[in-house]
């Protein structure tokens, strides 16, 4: 990788005759990172009950979604309905699905509360939330993160288009990206429309969970 | 793998120092921005009257973490000029309570947001109180719903009222009225009234549940005024919206709330797809003396736009243009806007008689859930023969993410919130109290001709219109449903219809359906049996 070769200790116009070629090559990495096995495979998940789960120690399971949420953030709490929904329908299909808590000053009473005003029925993850999202890089709530067996992130954004925007709230959606994306898993193995930029509340890193 | 990960987090860090942040140099100077220094008290004067606890915002924004810990949010909904929400762009009139961030303090916040976030001395915050979690302190009175209304999670748009008994031993004057909905969520929008008839208190209940369904108490009303020799018509207190912000009425004005009266408010539920319970609270604050001068509703179009002819086709935009000449000298105090869905801008812009226009209120991107009355720093005054120009934009395309149906429909006036509606209200005194009645003509004068309008346009363009709108311009069966109509054609005050009095192109459909004894007269018993034949709503 050239972009690796590069020394810190180089003056710093050197670096900046090199920046956007930094900037391209960090997209570049990004990608293939997540075109690559991730270690989404080998992760211990920890629901908020307390059972542990490997998302692919079942042989029947052909991806697994994981939906970054926050108790406070509206529009992540508009989604929880067809969250519900959709965990119904795809779980017979072999698609696992994870409710990653990534609030800020989480306590377990708070998302305690939240699993039962909004009837959440995936598990919910709170441990070691925020390091779960730095690994397959989600940035927001609500944003879906669909991984195949192989650990290749297939699908990462919107979980469809109710929101246009900040306050742009449709009736109903009209797009179905996630949806659409696992059915397309399922039946091809690959998926069109790999990404889609979500909309919603951003994850608060603490400079801990940077490490 | 980890040192792939490594690297691009180096790498980044890298850009960002050169691409986000100031250079190396300024970045470490003392004059960084903090938190305690230039952050806290933007966020405090401009977000925390919402953003508290029991307020309506969905988090709270008071601490150093609440607003480290969205700043990348707040940063975001800021850039997109979402949030503090703020909906009139025009700025050649100042209005009271402008929650809109300067030039400078969302430049703070982004640099703020983007160098980490810093602290600064937060000994030296001094945290707003809200002691008595009212946004205009302690009420003089606050009155509790009786019961508790269960809105469902799914289903159509609710028209309820809810009685207030608030019966005061004496005559009091109202300065300003704040609502604590219990389920903020699903209140579209909520109108004061007050009752001095004691007609809503009776129906309160009936029905099992808190309030009664509808529009009944005001027809009830008409029908008890039609009875009596002093009227008692329910009067307005105006209403509130979500985002609205209570403001005192200025000067010594102030609305009067009569002894032994009972506030009456009719709500509009949307359900939220999550089962709520609402039990609201509204306070008042008053003062003792009468007021010199009476606000008067200039509303253009008037009846939130039913004579508009508004009647959006699927796939198009329409805009509709209203106009209303000012009868006397006026100075205005307040302003607002209604509409639905579809409506992406509306303005109102006054042409004074010397030429000269004014920009009263522009919203270039109108939003349902933030609709607010907009109060003037300072009264504007415009002289008798001042042009209002209201225009309302409509798009029924599938690029309006607010539009209730996909594929879009066709939409007309309607009262469900997947209709439409349309007006700006400028609120006003007359410049001289003596000229009161004859704005209040000129006011009157305005909606008869708007119907009559309605009427004739209706004729002309039958060639070219498919079919009639659902619920658009032209079924007066409805309008005498509405309180205060009736009396507002019967120009000559006899407490009935003639057969002239009713606007031409209306007077088949209306004396067909009205006229029980072919008299080419309506009288308030025909109009009593039309209402309760319709379903007296």
């Amino acid at each position: 990788m050239p972009a690796a070769k590069l020394s810190l200790s180089q003056t710093p116009q050197l670096i900046l005759a090199f920046v956007s070629l930094l900037l391209s090559s960090a997209q570049v990495l990004a990608e293939t990172d997540r075109d690559a096995a991730s270690p989404v495979t080998s992760l211990t998940l920890l629901d908020i009950e307390g059972n542990s789960y490997q998302p692919f120690q079942n042989e029947k399971t052909k991806a697994c979604v994981l939906v970054f949420v926050s108790t406070d953030c509206p529009i992540a709490n508009a989604f929880q309905p067809e969250l519900r929904s959709f965990h119904q329908m795809y779980a017979g299909k072999g698609i696992d699905c994870y409710m990653i808590y990534c609030a800020p000053r989480m306590t377990v009473a708070k998302v305690t509360r939240h699993i039962n005003q909004y009837e959440v029925e995936m598990p919910a993850v709170v441990t070691d939330s925020h390091k779960i999202a730095k690994m397959v890089g989600a940035t927001v709530t609500p944003e879906a993160v669909l991984v195949n067996r192989s650990g290749a992130v297939c699908y990462r954004g919107l979980i469809n288009n109710l929101y246009a925007g900040f306050g742009k709230k449709r009736q109903q959606a009209t797009k179905h990206y996630l949806r659409d994306a696992c059915d397309e898993l399922i039946k091809n193995g690959t998926v069109t429309t790999t990404s889609t930029k979500p909309i919603g509340c951003f994850i608060h890193f603490s400079p801990s969970a940077h490490q | 793998m980890k040192t792939n990960t490594t690297y691009q987090w180096i790498l980044l860090a890298v850009a960002g120092i050169f691409l986000i942040s100031p250079p190396p140099t300024r970045a470490v100077e003392p004059s960084a921005v903090t938190f305690a220094g230039d952050i806290a008290k933007i966020v405090h004067r401009k977000c925390t009257m919402c953003h508290r606890a029991g307020q309506s915002a969905p988090f709270e924004l008071v601490s150093y973490e609440d607003v480290r810990d969205r700043g990348a949010t707040i940063e975001a909904v800021i850039h997109d000029d979402y949030m503090p929400p703020w909906k009139p762009v025009n700025d050649n009139v100042q209005f009271a309570n402008d929650r809109r961030l300067t030039v400078k303090e969302r430049r703070l916040i982004s640099q703020w947001v983007n160098s980490g976030m810093a602290a600064g001395d937060l000994d030296t915050v001094t945290v707003p109180s809200f002691p008595d979690g009212w946004s205009l302190g302690k009420p003089d009175l606050v009155v509790q719903m009786n019961g508790e209304f269960k809105v469902p999670a799914t289903g159509p748009d609710i028209y309820r009222s809810f009685v207030f008994p608030v019966s005061l031993p004496d005559d009091k004057w109202i300065k300003a009225i704040e609502l604590k909905p219990s389920a903020r969520g699903v209140v579209h929008h909520a109108l004061f009234f007050v009752d001095t008839s004691g007609e809503a208190r009776k129906n309160d209940g009936k029905d099992g549940r808190p309030g009664f369904s509808g529009m009944s108490f005001l027809s009830n009303n008409q029908r008890s005024r039609s009875r009596t020799s002093s009227p008692r018509r329910p009067t307005s207190l105006g209403g509130y919206v979500p985002g609205a912000t209570p403001n005192r009425l200025p000067g010594d004005l102030a609305l009067h709330l009569p002894k032994g009266s009972d506030i009456v408010m009719q709500t509009h539920f949307h359900p939220s797809g999550k089962s709520e319970l609402e039990s609201s609270q509204i306070a008042f604050y008053f003062t003792d003396k009468p007021p010199s001068q009476k606000l008067v509703p200039i509303q253009v179009p008037p009846l939130f736009g039913r004579f508009a002819g508004i009647d959006v086709r699927p796939g198009k935009s329409q805009e509709i243009r209203k106009s209303f000449t000012l009868p006397v000298d006026i100075q205005g105090i307040q302003i607002s806007g209604h509409a639905h869905y579809l409506c992406r801008e509306m303005d109102l812009q006054a042409t004074l008689p010397d030429g000269n226009q004014l920009d009263l209120l522009c919203i270039d991107d109108w939003d349902l859930d933030w609709q607010d009355q907009y109060q003037f720093k300072q009264p504007v005054s415009l002289p008798e023969g001042t042009r209002l120009d209201v225009r309302l934009l409509y798009d029924n395309s599938e690029d309006n993410p607010e539009n209730p149906y996909s594929p879009p429909k066709r939409i007309a006036w309607g009262r469900e919130s997947t209709d439409e509606m349309g007006s700006i209200t400028l609120h006003a005194i007359a410049k001289n109290e003596s000229d009161r009645p004859a704005l209040e003509r000129g006011i009157r004068t305005h909606l008869i001709k708007s119907i009559r309008e309605a009427g004739s346009s209706k004729i002309s363009s039958a060639t070219d219109t498919p079919k009639p709108p659902a619920r658009g311009a032209g079924d007066l069966r409805l309008l005498l449903q509405r309180p205060g109509l009736f009396s507002r054609l019967d120009v000559n005050k006899n407490e009935q219809l003639e057969w002239s009095e009713v606007p031409e192109t209306f007077r088949k459909r209306v004396f067909d359906d009205a006229d029980l004894n072919h008299d080419k007269v309506i009288d308030q018993s025909e109009a009593k049996q039309l209402r309760d034949r319709l379903g007296g709503r």
